[in-house]
């Protein structure tokens, strides 16, 4: 039952339009030329990366976990989380990144953890990253060592995913999260180490 | 103008492309197809956009709108609000692709229209509440409500079909 909200999620993400159709219907109905994809992709991400780590607005509103959905740097952190995603090309950088994210959602929630609708939001954003994580995890990728780092960082975050949920109220008022409860996370883990 | 519609354009060509998508059989070609004619329609329009209206509504009714012609020019009677359930029989060809059909699928297809409506806008097509408020004329608060109902009753669902 828990899964249902990350099934949705899942969902969705098997229904995001390709970055190339999305330049070209954009190119098409503005009547604009497009530079190729794949040099516009990179200097755009190098432009966002310079212009807001260069500022010491991005710098705070990456680094400062204090800066969540709601803030007003959010979309600031977001952009730079996003462009960061883009560069993980292989299975192993992606795999890395989502739990250098899961590691920072759960900084997040552990801070935020006297405002439970902000903790189940992070804690669902937390379980997403992990999950992310794992799919980009394929057997035997890329070598037993760095995928035994990977798996043991994985466990770290789903220990912290364990405790900050054991201290939400799980009542069913309005704005409670769909959690996946830590066990899944646990055996999940466990089917990854053998 | 450009400039104010390429920020249009991101900040809703990922739902628009949803709502269409699960609305089409999951055929991604067809979908193309539609997204494109619905953002080539808005850009033509978007010098006369009233701006009384928010983006998201503006956007979501064209979609809407051209949906229904798509299925009227197919001389295919479809309620779009039902769509998630007639998914199977319209785009039958796509889904009997897939392996099977999963029991949220099925759960999805037996909720009230109204509430598979909030679920599909919600975690499917990826509206905040604010959007919705704003293209389902409620406030924002009355959907969050109604939405986490809506998932409950999903999940009830689904515990039902699995349990058969």
């Amino acid at each position: 039952m828990f899964r249902i909200a990350w099934q949705l999620r899942q969902m969705r993400r098997q229904a995001t339009p390709s970055h190339a159709f999305a330049s070209m219907l954009l190119a098409r109905a503005t009547g604009t030329s497009t530079p190729r994809f794949a040099f516009r992709f990179a200097a755009a991400g190098i432009a966002i990366v310079v212009l807001c780590l260069g500022s010491v607005t991005g710098a705070y509103a990456y680094a400062s976990p204090g800066v969540v959905e709601g803030h007003p740097l959010f979309q600031v952190k977001h952009g730079i989380e996003s462009v960061e995603g883009r560069f993980a090309r292989s299975s192993e950088q992606r795999a890395r990144f989502h739990v250098r994210m899961m590691e920072r959602r759960m900084t997040e929630a552990e801070r935020f953890v006297a405002r439970e609708e902000q903790v189940g939001v992070l804690l669902e954003s937390a379980a997403e990253e992990f999950d992310l994580s794992v799919g980009a995890l394929p057997p035997g990728m890329p070598s037993a060592p760095a995928r035994e780092e990977i798996v043991r960082q994985l466990g770290e975050q789903g220990q912290r995913y364990g405790q900050a949920f054991r201290r939400m109220p799980m009542h069913d008022g309005q704005g409670s999260r769909v959690l996946p409860p830590p066990e899944r996370i646990q055996e999940r883990l466990e089917e990854l180490a053998r | 103008m450009k400039a104010l519609f390429e920020r249009f354009y991101r900040q809703n060509i990922d739902r628009i492309y949803r709502y269409v998508f699960f609305r089409v059989g999951r055929n991604k070609e067809v979908a193309e197809d539609l997204v494109s004619e619905i953002f080539l329609k808005a850009y033509a329009a978007f010098s006369s956009f009233d701006e009384s209206v928010s983006h998201s509504a503006w956007i979501y009714r064209i979609a809407h709108n051209h949906l229904a012609n798509y299925y009227r020019d197919r001389k295919q009677t479809v309620d779009l609000d039902q769509i998630v359930e007639a998914v199977g029989e319209i785009g039958s060809e796509t889904m009997e692709q897939r392996e099977s059909e999963t029991a949220l699928e099925r759960a999805l297809g037996s909720l009230a229209a109204d509430d598979r409506r909030l679920v599909t806008m919600k975690y499917l097509e990826g509206y905040g509440y604010e959007d919705m408020a704003s293209i389902l004329g409620k406030s924002a608060g009355a959907l969050k409500v109604a939405t986490h109902r809506a998932m409950k009753k999903l999940k009830s669902l689904c515990s039902g079909l699995r349990g058969n």
